[in-house]
């Protein structure tokens, strides 16, 4: 399939029907990983629609490939192992930017206009203005964003949002044979799956909400994920206080110098009488 | 006597110290501000683009911690405060009724402070720059916490350099001739 074709799942016209059905139009996914065979046609429609090289990778052990995120991968299975009463369990992590509302690396970046957010809620990147500082990957509490050596850019998973500007869902949901990536508006996912007895999903009031959204059925910490991801305080002190500290005080020193001089001069020419 | 044989004139390795880092602050500070203040892009496109202004504000950078090493070692022993710059200090110094600094050797006790303050300072833009160059290599916290130092540092050297420049160039004192220095 080509990129920006439209698939035969789409959603057409979904933005009209978020209007009358009075929702907010934040699209997101929902993905219950009970659901989730770890086939990986998810990562490989991915790597279809985003022109996105394969990478070779070793055997490690473990079903798990690739290893993890990288600049090539946006999505990846991630396997994990959990001892229960009936042997081992495995647990399936879909692994990829979550679309934060209080997105980090927004917060952080300070390249203009490289990252900015869709009215859907997807946080995109716009490599061409990434400057490759790496502050998102050390301010990302999921680790998602992935730097490149070669390029010095950083690279992402960005919701599709080329689809679904088209009314198209994503790759990823596209592809999954199972159910497991539900996508569709955000306050409707929710509904649904607590109407299924999911009464805790993850990413619901994570980070003001993210717009990957998960059906857990054990603790957050079992399957990797940060059981309360958060953005360091530092951050805000940074931005709200330090920030506005730099510039009023540069202003500040600059005004108050400049008035004193005037002052001082003006003092000058009536001790002189020029003024008189 | 000269200032220079009197000792309290200031050498040349001194003078090379001392431009190497306001060239390398107005450096840091004009690449800095656009990246800070998005009002401010204009900045940027003055020295090329956003990649251009990081590197070469990672450039300044090295250029200013060498700097500042320099002006360390050559002037730290004449900047460290004695009793009776303590005692002009405890008067309340340009607030209180003690009069003008003390002026005992090269520097005056506000000299000193500044000396001292752009050390500290100094040193806390060198280490924090170094953490923010590869963040990706430090904890999440850490990272954090040095984008508060770096911007906290950035506004001393920003206040302190400007009121440094006006005191020194616009305040009317008596100024030394130039055969007098050398």
């Amino acid at each position: 399939m080509e990129k920006g074709e439209k698939g035969g799942k789409g959603e057409k016209g979904e933005k009209g029907e978020d209007e009358r059905k009075g929702t907010t139009g934040e699209k997101a996914f929902l993905i219950y990983p009970q659901r989730c065979i770890a086939c990986r046609a998810c990562q490989v429609a991915c790597k279809q629609w985003n022109r996105l090289p394969a990478e070779p990778t070793t055997n490690f052990g473990s079903y798990e490939n690739p290893l993890g995120l990288s600049f090539h991968t946006y999505t990846q299975i991630h396997f994990r192992e959990r001892k229960t009463a009936h042997g081992i369990q495995w647990l399936f992590l879909k692994r990829q930017c979550y679309h934060c509302t209080d997105a980090a690396c927004m917060l952080i970046c300070p390249a203009p206009g490289a990252l900015s957010k869709t009215d859907e809620g997807a946080v995109i990147l716009n490599q061409d203005k990434c400057i490759g500082c790496k502050y998102c990957v050390s301010m990302c509490p999921f680790e998602v964003p992935q730097f490149d050596p070669n390029t010095r850019k950083i690279s992402k998973c960005n919701f599709c949002y080329d689809r679904i500007a088209k009314g198209v869902q994503p790759a990823c949901a596209q592809a999954c044979p199972t159910g497991a990536i539900c996508y569709g508006d955000r306050n409707a996912l929710i509904q649904q799956a607590k109407l299924l007895g999911h009464q805790s999903i993850y990413g619901e009031k994570e980070v003001k909400g993210m717009h990957v959204m998960f059906a857990l059925q054990a603790p957050a910490q079992d399957y990797g994920l940060p059981a309360n991801p958060q953005i360091p305080v530092a951050v805000f002190w940074w931005k709200r206080v330090f920030k506005p500290l730099l510039g009023g005080g540069t202003g500040i020193a600059l005004l108050g110098g400049l008035t004193h001089y005037l002052y001082r001069t003006l003092r000058r020419h009536e001790d002189r009488g020029d003024l008189s | 006597m000269s200032i220079k044989d009197s000792g309290i004139g200031s050498s040349w390795i001194e003078r090379v110290g001392h431009w190497s880092m306001t060239g390398s602050i107005l450096l840091l500070f004009f690449t800095n501000c656009g990246f800070l203040f998005s009002s401010l892009q204009i900045l940027q496109h003055l020295f090329g683009n956003t990649r251009i202004s990081s590197s070469i504000h990672h450039s300044a950078g090295i250029f200013f911690s060498i700097s500042l090493v320099i002006s360390f070692s050559f002037w730290i022993k004449d900047c460290l405060p004695d009793g009776e710059d303590l005692d002009w200090l405890k008067g309340g110094g340009y607030f209180g009724r003690s009069g003008p600094p003390p002026s005992k050797g090269k520097f005056n006790t506000t000299q000193k402070l500044y000396f001292l303050g752009t050390a500290i300072f100094g040193i806390m833009a060198s280490s924090s720059g170094i953490v923010l160059w590869s963040p990706h290599l430090f904890k999440l916290e850490l990272v954090a916490w040095c984008h508060v130092f770096h911007c906290f540092s950035a506004t001393f050297f920003a206040v302190t350099g400007i009121i440094h420049v006006y005191h020194r160039h616009f305040l009317p004192a008596p100024r030394l001739k130039r055969e007098e220095y050398y």
